[in-house]
């Protein structure tokens, strides 16, 4: 994998720094950072795409995004100024798109509080090179996930009624027993703790822009530096705040996404009402992250040319953790079907049983042959080697994803309890459209990322470069 | 602060850009540099935030709702006024009472003991309010299509009748008001006219074949009440036959099933169509309409030789259910009922004949007291038509009625063409005054003294419940002045009752409590009773069948639509038929084997073909229990003037018009239609039925017709949902108190104590389901009551209907036999309701007194309620619906919110009544009484099927009824404990185990 010829030996001058890649003792380790980079280039290969213009590939990419964006700007303000009738939902299916796109981009942030968090945790090195985006990605996509429980209101406008302050109503509060508020909880936290983690974790970069910039740019970095000075003791605190903020991160990869599962589990509808949930879309949630981030490195690496640094062995150990996550949400599927059979509650077996053969079987069908089928390939190493097929198979997963909230959501609401009510669903062009602005925006912050944040820790790539530096030094 | 270090103090950082290294002597060195520090920071994100903050902060415009301080004279402010009158949406009469609040009509209700209704209301009644506000009735007469004025008019129609006296036709609807008929006769008399009165829901031949066995022309009363068994040959006597709310309370007192004293009438329906009353009957045998003359003759000769007389008319083949249907009603010989709504009156002979031979006269059909709501004769409408073809007409007098669309059949337009002067009498443009030379706008009911007279007898008063809105006059007034005599209507009809009705002294005293009870007996009524004319009775000629390929179309009356006139009511086209469930449309009903012979599914459109008729092209319904021989089409649609609703429900991106600009709701059926030597036959013509592709679809508000789940989705133990549950009659009466199937019910333990204490009152409902029938009067009740907005038909087909009281149908049985059960399915005001633990914002809470209550401007619209309520009974203001015709907003219900758009609605069981109620009796110094609050869907109930009260108070009819061995709750299982409960369907069926339940 990794280029393994030795560097020559610290060849002098004190700054330039060469290492060699392969660890001196114990089992031989691919390398997490190709070619032979000195510390220097790797700043100037992370800092490049800040201090140069954007490459026309990146251009391309930002007005597609943009203008994703824009569009979905201008369905959620028609649907604002005219009301929800604008959605194709009806009396019987409240939630299909709006909910469907929460849940989807919630799992999608799972991937990256997991890199950034537990493997950091567990000192997992490879991390270093796609924590930043992963966690950058983490952050855009509860952004992207924040927006539908606030445009899914009748009434957004009073958004601000489901925290709970003081007020002059009485004085009135939330419903601390509602799923709903435990969302508003749960996201809120998630992405407060994400944003703090992924700046803290941002500052020595940050400093660094700052320390080769001038003018403007130099006054807007110092400001965004916090003062960083590098010093042993700021090193010493940004260590330890970092490692309380992952200590305190790793808890919500399970409770958010175990909150949210709550929207279905509390309910009384059959396909629903689960105990499964909250493990089920975790797992759900990591799957489809580790997909996106899978997505998104492979786009990053070529457009801004970070081959080196996002490496096929980056590449490799995220295939694993999609085939076993994978795997597991596999489990998941047969389980809710074994459950329904041994409960012998036939409302539950109907759901299943419309599911597979009703009139969203397409959905549910899709949904198995993208979530159950498509991952068993990353088993052979020949597909987790080949960067087309990887980024194919993480589309094909990403899509299984936003179908299997889909099929959750809209096929239990759609035939429940009174055949006299059941009803079908189909989106409208504004619930299309505000689907393609959540991925405008989401690509847009990325983009935008991209140009004017180093997308890679360039601090924590090179303390692995300098602690393999010493690993090798040792006699 | 930009203090310069020493270079030798630079060293490599991990950034790779040279950085200040603080030895040990500088730790205190402060870190502030380039002017911006942590607190510098802080600083400026607390500015940040606070500015944000500020913008955002701008009050929301404030808008004072200020309620009347004083009241007008006699109706204080807020507070209802009720008035009796006479509902005026046809010509059965039905007494209702008009809630006038400050001054306005908003609300009609059944009258109380009232010989017609009997207390119920139907859903035309109901939708009356909104006709009274429609904007677009005629504010001024029309002269020669020119908006003019009365003394125009006036003068022009005298000179006019002057003119062609001897040769003036007046031409109505029924008219039973005496009042109103004396001044026909004057009319009639001072231009030497003749009247002609038809229906256009037609029982001229019922009325002929007893002129020709009883010698007396007449509809007689039928008493249902007093039957033990009906049999009925397609008359839709519970929906559109006659005087529905009156038969349906009457048939109510036949069926009560309650344990104490059972009722039990039977009831067979022989039908080609699939009728709302044939899906309630218990038993149910398709019948060809060309075939109706030969099963009745059958029937007859059956019963003939019970009776010791036997006879011989039939001459076919004989069917297996006839001796069985005989056998039945002969065992209830005196408590027997045939009746039939065939139009020839040699068939309606045959009924006599029928209900003779079961000692009917006198008991179940009454000639001495008989019916006045039809009095229309179509030989004497046959020979206008004639005439007026033939140019003898000299002036056409059309009041009430709409001949030019109810008689296409006939010709009315080319035959109307030959007259040279028309005056209409009407309360807003339709096909018939597009062709008179001149209009008289019309008074609504609500704004008009009138009488109606719709049993012999039985006397019912109309009086205005608000001055007239927009002009106009009654018939009545329009007459007199016609005949130069200008006095005020309300002394007209006054003076008529003084020297004709209640004669003698004590008339002011009479006539008082007769407006105020809203009806009176006629005094010093005597009648004999007519005999039975044997001779009379002939075989009917045999209809042949249509030839192979072809259809019977047969043109029926809609629950909603009857014959048209209610074609320009909102809340009638958005009302789901009882059978198909379907809205803002009509249709041509196939059978599905005929659909599966044409290769049409519903939605297809299709074209009917007949032979004289332009051809007519519409979406095709599949129609379980339909013949396979005929195609039913809806009459009163494709009226003119119906495109206005082309824009009724909310206008977005992809929203698309109800009505095809320039359209109509739904085709006319009315060329289908024969007047000829019989009468007006609505079942006359044989017809093609091709499909000619392309697709119209239905906006029905149900989806699956059935209890039973798609057959390839069925788990083993679960082919079948238990919403509703039906006991054959022999199981009942058996075990009256366990013969309801129990299903999964819960287990009486809970884990925690009950959620809500309800110490006081704790409101409740019971609805019957082997009473209800369907009628749909609840629903427009309830969409009255509580300002319910109209969305179209758009949002329809999206499912996006807002009733909150809806009927669930749900199919049973296959061919011929197929019923159906009604479920009236509203907020079950669950005690644990799955809806409130699911607000985010508490928007839906529990009541003391046991309500699931919507808070509508706490609501923040995130739907979880919706989605999580096992019901499906909670509706979303997807858009703010239009309110834009302020004339039609004076109809609303003031102390009901109009909700706005993002927020959830749902029954609230009526609380503002039930607030009225408790205060009311608290006025009064009394404690609630059972019966001081009546929900808007039970007040109107032709049937009382719905009970509603405080399950709290254990001698309430509630309680009672709850405690009912045939009271079950829906979905029990989930344990959400709901505050309505259902009585079983009871059906008189093969008895055993499950056999009756939907469950079979």
């Amino acid at each position: 994998m990794a280029g393994s010829h030795a560097a020559s030996a610290a060849s002098g001058a004190g700054l330039e720094v060469h290492i060699q890649a392969a660890p001196a003792h114990g089992p031989a380790e691919p390398a997490t950072i190709d070619g032979d980079k000195s510390l220097t280039e790797v700043t100037r290969d992370v800092f490049m795409p800040l201090e140069s213009g954007p490459t026309t590939l990146w251009k391309v990419a930002f007005a597609t995004s943009l203008s994703a964006l824009m569009l979905g700007f201008v369905a959620i303000g028609y649907q604002m100024a005219t009301g929800i009738g604008t959605w194709g939902l009806n009396r019987t299916v409240g939630w299909a798109f709006d909910i469907t796109n929460f849940v989807f981009w919630v799992g999608i942030g799972h991937a990256g509080t997991l890199i950034s968090a537990v493997l950091l945790l567990f000192r997992q090195k490879w991390r270093t090179s796609i924590n930043r985006s992963a966690e950058a990605m983490t952050l855009f996509a509860v952004a992207c996930a924040g927006i539908f429980p606030l445009i899914h209101m009748g009434r957004p406008w009073l958004a601000f009624w489901v925290f709970p302050y003081p007020n002059t109503r009485g004085s009135l509060w939330v419903n601390f027993r509602s799923p709903l508020l435990w969302d508003v909880f749960a996201i809120s936290t998630y992405f407060t703790i994400s944003a703090v983690f992924w700046y803290v974790g941002l500052i020595p970069d940050l400093a660094t822009v700052r320390d080769r910039a001038n003018g403007l740019r130099k006054r807007i970095f110092e400001f965004l530096a916090l003062g960083w000075n590098g010093s042993a003791r700021t090193w010493s605190r940004y260590e330890v705040a970092c490692t309380l903020l992952a200590a305190l991160a790793t808890p919500l990869v399970v409770s958010v996404h175990s909150v949210v599962s709550t929207d279905f589990a509390t309910a009384v509808i059959p396909g629903w009402h689960a105990t499964l949930f909250p493990p089920y879309f975790v797992i759900g949630a990591v799957f489809s992250g580790f997909s996106m981030v899978l997505t998104l490195m492979i786009i990053a690496r070529k457009v801004m040319r970070f081959e080196q640094y996002i490496t096929p062995r980056h590449i490799g150990a995220m295939c694993k953790v999609v085939v076993f996550t994978g795997s597991i949400v596999s489990l998941a599927y047969l389980t809710e079907v074994f459950n329904a059979w041994y409960s012998a509650n036939p409302d539950e077996q109907f759901v299943f049983l419309n599911r597979a053969l009703g009139p969203f079987a397409w959905a549910y069908w899709t949904m198995v042959a993208c979530n159950v089928v498509s991952p068993q390939l990353l088993w052979f190493k020949k597909v987790r080697s080949s960067l087309p097929a990887v980024f194919v198979l993480s589309l094909v997963i990403n899509v299984g994803m936003w179908f299997e909230r889909f099929v959750i959501i809209v096929t239990s609401l759609s035939r429940d309890y009174l055949p006299s009510s059941w009803s079908g669903y189909t989106p409208t062009l504004v619930e299309i459209a505000t689907l393609i602005g959540s991925f405008g925006l989401f690509f847009t912050l990325f983009l935008l990322f991209c140009r004017f944040v180093p997308m890679i820790a360039a601090s924590e790539v090179k303390g692995v470069l300098v602690r393999r530096e010493a690993d090798r030094r040792l006699p | 602060m930009n203090e310069r270090l020493p270079p030798s103090e630079l060293v490599p950082t991990s950034s790779g850009a040279p950085s200040r290294k603080r030895g040990s002597a500088r730790l205190v060195l402060p870190v502030e540099r380039d002017g911006t520090s942590r607190r510098t920071f802080l600083k400026r994100a607390g500015y940040g935030v606070a500015a944000a903050t500020l913008a955002g902060c701008s009050r929301a415009p404030v808008r004072h709702v200020v309620p009347r301080l004083s009241g007008t004279e006699g109706a204080p402010a807020g507070k209802p006024v009720w008035i009796a009158t006479t509902c005026g949406g046809c010509a059965a009469g039905c007494g209702v009472l008009a809630k006038c609040v400050d001054g306005r009509p908003v609300k009609l209700e059944g009258l109380p003991g009232h010989p017609v209704s009997q207390g119920g209301l139907c859903a035309v009644g109901q939708a009356q309010v909104l006709s009274l506000y429609d904007s677009h009735r005629f504010g001024a007469p029309v002269v020669a299509g020119v908006k003019s004025d009365w003394a125009t008019l006036d003068a022009t129609v005298a000179s006019k009748l002057e003119s062609a006296r001897g040769r003036v036709r007046l031409l109505t609807g029924t008219i039973s008001g005496p009042s109103t008929r004396a001044w026909i006769a004057e009319f009639c008399s001072k231009f030497d006219a003749k009247h002609v009165e038809y229906d256009a829901l037609s029982a001229s031949a019922i009325a002929a074949a007893h002129s020709r066995t009883h010698e007396v022309r007449a509809v007689p009363g039928y008493r249902f009440d007093r039957a033990r068994v009906v049999a009925s040959f397609g008359a839709d006597f519970l929906g559109t036959w006659i005087s529905p709310v009156q038969f349906a309370a009457d048939w109510r007192k036949a069926r009560t099933f309650e344990a104490a004293r059972p009722a039990v009438a039977k009831h067979w329906q022989i039908e080609a169509r699939t009728s709302m009353t044939g899906l309630r009957a218990d038993r149910r045998e398709g019948l060809a309409p060309w075939e109706t003359g030969d099963a009745l003759a059958e029937l007859c000769d059956a019963l003939a030789t019970r009776r010791g007389t036997p006879s011989r008319l039939a001459t076919g083949s004989s069917r297996a259910w006839i001796a069985e249907l005989a056998g039945e009603l002969w065992e209830a010989r005196g408590a027997a009922l045939v009746v039939c709504d065939d139009a020839d009156p040699a068939v309606q002979i045959l009924v006599n004949q029928a209900n003779e031979h079961l000692a009917s006269y006198g008991a179940t059909v009454d000639l001495t007291a008989p019916c006045r709501a039809r009095l229309g004769d179509d030989a004497e409408l046959r020979t206008l038509l004639s005439d007026m073809a033939a140019g003898t007409v000299g002036a056409l007098v059309v009041v009430g009625c709409n001949p030019a669309y109810d008689l296409v059949a006939a010709n009315f337009g080319a035959a109307a063409a030959n007259v040279p002067f028309i005056v209409a009498v009407a309360p807003m443009a339709d096909e018939t005054t597009a062709a008179a030379h001149a209009v008289a706008p019309q008074l609504h009911a609500l704004e008009s003294w009138d009488d109606a007279e719709p049993t012999t007898g039985t006397l019912c008063l109309t009086q205005p419940a608000i001055a007239p809105l927009r002009g106009g006059r009654t018939a009545r007034e329009c007459l007199a002045r016609w005949c130069g005599d200008a006095r005020p209507d309300a002394e007209l009809l006054r003076d008529h009752w003084k020297t004709a009705i209640l004669v003698g002294p004590g008339f002011e005293p009479a006539f008082d409590r007769a407006l105020e009870t809203g009806w009176t007996n006629r005094w010093g009524v005597r009648t004999t009773k007519p005999r039975f004319v044997a001779a009379a009775v002939a075989a009917p000629l045999h209809r042949s069948e249509p030839e192979a390929g072809a259809l019977a179309v047969v043109v029926y009356p809609k629950v909603a639509m009857l014959d048209g006139s209610q074609a320009h009511n909102a809340w009638l086209h958005e009302l789901p038929d009882p059978v198909t469930k379907t809205t803002w449309d009509n249709y041509a009903c196939l059978s599905p084997a005929t659909a599966a012979r044409l290769g049409v599914t519903t939605g297809d459109v299709v074209r009917v073909t007949s032979a004289g008729v332009g051809p007519v092209e519409l979406p095709a319904h599949v129609q379980p229990g339909q013949h396979d021989g005929i195609v039913a089409i809806a009459q009163g649609y494709g009226r003119r003037g119906t495109d206005r609703f082309a824009f009724v429900g909310p206008q977005w991106l992809e929203s698309k018009p109800t009505v095809d600009v320039g359209g109509a709701v739904g085709k006319s059926a009315a060329a289908f239609q024969v007047l000829d030597e019989r009468g007006l036959v609505s079942s006359g013509r044989t017809a093609t039925v091709a499909p000619i592709g392309g697709r119209h679809p239905l906006a029905c508000t149900q989806d699956h017709h059935s209890l039973h789940v798609p057959e390839h989705l069925a788990p083993p133990d679960g082919k079948v949902r238990h919403a509703v549950r039906t006991v054959a009659l022999a199981d009942w009466r058996k075990d009256p108190a366990h013969a309801v199937p129990r299903h999964h019910e819960p287990a009486d333990v809970d884990l925690w104590p009950a959620d809500h204490e309800t110490k006081g009152h704790r409101w409740g409902m019971v609805i019957d389901l082997a009473q209800c029938n369907g009628c749909s009067a609840c629903v427009v009740a309830c969409q009255a009551e509580n300002n319910i907005p109209v969305v179209g038909k758009d949002e329809v087909l999206r499912h996006r209907e807002m009733q909150w009281l809806r009927i669930d149908r749900y199919y049973e049985g296959e061919g011929g036999s197929v019923s159906a059960s009604q479920q009236p399915m509203t907020c079950q005001h669950c005690a644990n309701a799955p809806c409130e633990t699911v607000c985010p914002v508490l928007a839906t809470v529990h009541s003391s007194e046991g309500l699931n209550q919507q808070v509508y401007n706490r609501c923040v619209g995130t739907r979880y309620c919706a989605n999580n309520c096992p019901y499906k009974v909670r509706r979303f203001n997807w858009f703010d619906y239009p309110r834009d015709d302020a004339f039609q907003n004076l109809g609303l219900n003031p102390i009901v919110t109009v909700r706005t758009r993002g927020v959830m609605e749902k029954c609230s069981l009526c609380v503002q009544r039930i607030q009225d109620g408790k205060a009311e009796a608290k006025r009064r110094g009394l404690p609630y009484a059972d019966g001081d609050v009546t929900t808007a869907c039970q007040q109107s109930c032709p049937v009382r099927a719905i009970t509603f009260g405080d399950l709290n108070d254990a001698k309430s009819e509630v309680s009672g009824r709850a405690a009912d061995g045939r009271a079950y709750q829906v979905l029990a299982e989930l344990n959400v404990k709901p505050g309505v409960s259902y009585l079983a369907d009871v059906r008189d069926r093969p008895a055993g185990g499950e056999a009756g339940d939907h469950g079979g």
